[in-house]
């Protein structure tokens, strides 16, 4: 690991990035848990309310941040907790 | 009576009664140790486990008691969505940390973890106890969803000959239950999710082209109901955040979560589980398309009814029976999962910590069985002999809510830290069990408390109230009995254990 930091100085900057990446699962609760941004009847869509509407994007929503923690995580163990555990669990 | 419908019921019940049976042979294992019985050995793969915790988590109450809620309450209801929402993300950090620190001990319950982590056989007592209690009217409201369909069809009445069809069902349950241990419904989980999905899709397009699209729908409801007002955020923000960091401390979830073969699988169940939580929403919203249809609610089970009598008045006869299939066996696979687990809980944190220290792997593993018996009997008792709780039975599922949130400090925050002393974590849990009961028990059993103290006013889930209470006991009552060096009692746990992964091993 070490030698790839020597070998290219980005991945670094990249690792150090992807650390943050879990922070992004906070996202949902901010999304639903901010209910005065959503409880309202327009925008309808299709006839359906934007209270209905705006709830069904956040399971979208909340499952693609899922996918990306995951998949930053799988790309980078260094600098995620499955990593840690591979060199200190062995 | 729905003829039609009854023979497709019962043509699917028989199929799924077979692969019961059949399913012990999968992925055999000996039936006669408890982690092969309780959890299948552990081998389960990312798609069995999706089927499995979609299966499991997703039960009566979504398919009857949500709907119905939005069906008599409105937009309230809908707090299932954000509160499925905000789950996923919470399995997705905390659960690998469980299922790592299981397998390495050989953990099968959560009061094992906490065993091993506290060195106390009282705290861990007090968590299987709590998982026992929550367990109970969850299982009890899996019956009524049961009940609800088999009179929508027609059969089923009060008295004990009314709930034959009821009993034959929960026995044929309870059979194969005993004899394949998890892997019963895991199999039947594949059926179940798989009608679901095809009723839900197809209920989802049908109704409201014979209503008139989704604008009428919405149109139907009566204004005040169709958004939250003010008043509402505080109950519809702590339903949905209190269900959520509820969900996972469930001993049936624990369970579907210790039965998977890697950490890999729980994280890439965290970010397809969704789906599924896309089906409760849409399933939500078929409330309204009850009330849309003019659906009255039953004099019996009242709102409850709402789905069944819609599918009644909208489907075909044949496809209605498949609909209710759906609904029964959907109830039925969490019914078995929630008796494995309590089984489990029993069996090991008091069967074997009280009375038979030196029961052997056979003897844990058929104490297992007869629990998972017991269990059972106790839950369809509940609804024979206090036919008026079906009326109530969701607010006691709500309850469950509020004892088994309280065991969030003890396993959460213990797979984090060591820092909270197991005492503090014992008298915050009796003080969030005993404020929480009180105070849903002062609201006559229904889920919201409002707190007024020195002029603030806010109506919000007991569940959470309690919780809040039990978080502030436990970290007062630490930062005292860590200064004055009371025994902590040794850790059996490292911190790699939390982090082990054995997938590479076992799952080629």
């Amino acid at each position: 690991m070490e030698i790839d930091h020597e070998r290219d100085p980005g991945a670094t900057r990249t690792r150090a990035w992807r650390r943050y990446v879990p922070l992004l699962l906070i996202v949902p609760y901010i999304g639903v848990l901010w209910i005065s941004s959503y409880t309202s009847i327009a925008p309808e869509v299709w006839g359906i309310p934007f209270f209905y509407w705006y709830q069904f994007l956040w399971i979208g929503i909340g499952a693609v941040v899922t996918v990306v923690v995951y998949l930053a995580e799988k790309a980078a163990p260094a600098a995620t907790e499955t990593a840690q555990q591979s060199s200190s669990s062995k | 009576m729905n003829v039609t419908a009854l023979v497709v019921m019962i043509i699917l019940f028989a199929i799924v009664t077979g692969l019961g049976f059949v399913s012990a042979r999968w992925r055999r294992g000996d039936m006669n140790l408890l982690h092969e019985w309780g959890l299948a050995g552990g081998r389960f793969g990312t798609a069995v486990t999706w089927f499995l915790l979609g299966g499991d988590l997703y039960t009566a109450y979504t398919f009857i008691a949500v709907p119905a809620l939005v069906f008599s309450a409105g937009a309230i209801g809908f707090f299932a969505v954000p509160y499925t929402i905000m789950v996923y993300p919470l399995v997705f950090l905390i659960m690998p940390r469980l299922w790592s620190v299981s397998r390495t001990h050989g953990y099968v319950t959560p009061a094992d973890f906490v065993r091993g982590r506290y060195d106390s056989s009282t705290l861990a007592l007090a968590i299987a106890i709590s998982g026992i209690l929550a367990t109970m009217p969850y299982i009890a409201l899996q019956l009524v969803g049961i009940q609800v369909v088999l009179a929508a069809v027609g059969i089923g009445g009060s008295g004990l000959l009314g709930e034959l069809p009821l009993v034959i069902a929960f026995v044929i349950l309870a059979a194969y239950t005993y004899s394949s241990g998890l892997r019963a419904p895991a199999m039947i989980a594949l059926v179940k999710d798989a009608l679901i999905f095809i009723v839900v899709i197809a209920a989802v397009i049908i109704i409201p082209a014979k209503l008139g699209g989704y604008g009428r729908i919405f149109a139907a409801v009566p204004k005040e109901k169709l958004i939250l007002t003010p008043a509402q955020y505080g109950s519809y923000a702590t339903l949905a955040l209190g269900s959520a960091l509820a969900l996972f401390l469930y001993p049936h979830s624990i369970t579907g979560v210790l039965s998977s073969d890697g950490r890999r699988v729980i994280k890439r169940n965290a970010a397809f589980l969704p789906a599924y939580s896309f089906l409760l929403g849409l399933i939500a919203l078929l409330g309204y398309m009850a009330l849309a249809a003019g659906i009255k609610p039953d004099p019996i089970y009242g709102a409850q009814s709402a789905v069944p009598a819609l599918f009644n008045a909208t489907f075909p006869p044949w496809f209605t029976g498949v609909a209710f299939s759906a609904i029964a066996i959907g109830a039925l696979v969490p019914a078995a999962i929630m008796a494995i687990a309590t089984a489990n809980l029993f069996t090991r944190n008091i069967y074997r910590e009280y009375f038979r220290p030196n029961a052997t792997p056979h003897q844990e593993a058929r104490m297992a069985k007869l629990a998972s018996l017991v269990v059972k009997v106790g839950a369809l008792a509940f609804i024979v002999f206090l036919p008026d709780a079906r009326q109530q039975a969701i607010n006691f599922q709500l309850l469950g809510g509020v004892w088994i949130l309280q065991t969030f400090p003890t396993i959460v925050f213990g797979l984090y830290t060591r820092w909270f002393h197991r005492w503090a974590l014992l008298i915050g849990w009796a003080v969030g069990m005993i404020s929480g009961t009180a105070m849903a028990a002062s609201q006559h059993f229904t889920a919201i408390f409002p707190l007024s103290i020195a002029g603030f006013h806010l109506s919000a889930y007991s569940a959470f109230y309690a919780f809040l209470a039990n978080v502030a006991v436990t970290v007062a009552l630490s930062l005292i009995l860590n200064a004055t060096g009371v025994a902590r009692g040794a850790d059996h746990t490292r911190a790699s254990d939390y982090l082990a992964d054995f997938s590479a091993q076992s799952s080629a």
